[in-house]
């Protein structure tokens, strides 16, 4: 670190106020994606418009230093029609079970050795990506990207 | 008559590397100077510690410095990131210039106690040196590749 005053306050940074902003920064950016991916609420605006709330006070939630709640990211869950979190065990039933079939497709794609495998690299993050969000549109997505 | 100031990395993450000014006859840079006069103050160790932890966190966070996330104040932006109604004030500011999601240069700052920066006696002049060196900054052009200033030796501004 080249700043030596900065690292050993970072250092001394409660462990509890690391984690508590990295949960609302993750939380933050989680309600951004979806956002930019969803059919008709893709906006800070049209999402406070959904819950009826100001776009300052939704811009206040995705702040990242906000303690936002959970009964507000459950208003916002509902509003979007997605879990926003997950617990591990939530994850695995909802993309564990669930795409076991598009899963092996994707091995199927990338294991089939078809591809340069420096080109390889950035392609299983964007696959694993589309893998994670599974939808049926999406495993179409998946079909259609066999070589 | 003026002196200078040259640009140096302050603190460097996966994605981000926080950059930062330092006068030519100052031991500390400005961002250092930030903080070693806010740690002073007890009542806002807890806005303190959160900053610096969410630059860890950004810094470390494949999105990078997320241009919206900041607060924007006039030709440069600051931190905390923007919560115009917080329940809770946060009062500290940190001025700086986004030049890219991998590049962020850190300048100083204080508590702000007046609804406009111009008129905080705490943050004025922090807030008038950050437009100032932006300005200047963005006169002289930052040339970047990822978190790396390329062109950091041609980068010395007026202080």
């Amino acid at each position: 670190m080249a700043s030596k005053i900065f690292a050993e306050m970072l250092a001394k940074v409660d462990p509890e106020t690391t984690q508590y902003v990295k949960k609302n920064v993750a939380i933050s950016y989680q309600v951004r994606d979806i956002l930019d991916n969803h059919p008709s609420i893709n906006s800070q605006k049209a999402l406070a418009e959904a819950l009826g709330k100001e776009p300052s006070e939704i811009s206040k939630w995705l702040s990242g230093l906000h303690n936002i709640g959970l009964e507000n990211i459950t208003k916002m869950e509902v509003a979007l029609g997605q879990d926003i979190i997950l617990t591990d065990e939530q994850a695995r039933e909802k993309y564990g079970k669930a795409s076991k079939e598009s899963y092996r497709e994707f091995q199927t794609i990338h294991c089939a050795g078809k591809a340069d495998q420096s080109d390889l690299a950035g392609e299983v993050v964007k696959k694993r990506e589309i893998f994670l969000n599974h939808t049926d549109q999406e495993e179409k997505g998946i079909s259609e990207l066999a070589y | 008559m003026h002196s200078f100031a040259t640009i140096e990395e302050f603190a460097r993450f996966d994605t981000v590397a926080f950059y930062t000014v330092k006068g030519e006859e100052n031991t500390l840079s400005e961002t250092e100077n930030f903080l070693e006069r806010m740690k002073k103050k007890a009542v806002y160790a807890e806005q303190l510690d959160e900053l610096i932890s969410w630059l860890k966190i950004i810094g470390n966070d494949k999105r990078g410095a997320v241009f919206s996330v900041f607060r924007s104040e006039r030709v440069c932006v600051a931190l905390p990131p923007k919560s115009k109604y917080l329940d809770k004030a946060i009062d500290l500011r940190l001025y700086c210039h986004w030049v890219s999601k991998n590049v962020v240069i850190l300048f100083n700052g204080g508590i702000k106690t007046a609804s406009k920066a111009q008129d905080c006696p705490n943050v004025s002049h922090h807030f008038y040196n950050a437009q100032s060196w932006t300005k200047q900054l963005t006169e002289i052009g930052i040339e970047t590749e990822g978190p790396e200033i390329t062109n950091i030796e041609e980068l010395t501004i007026k202080y």
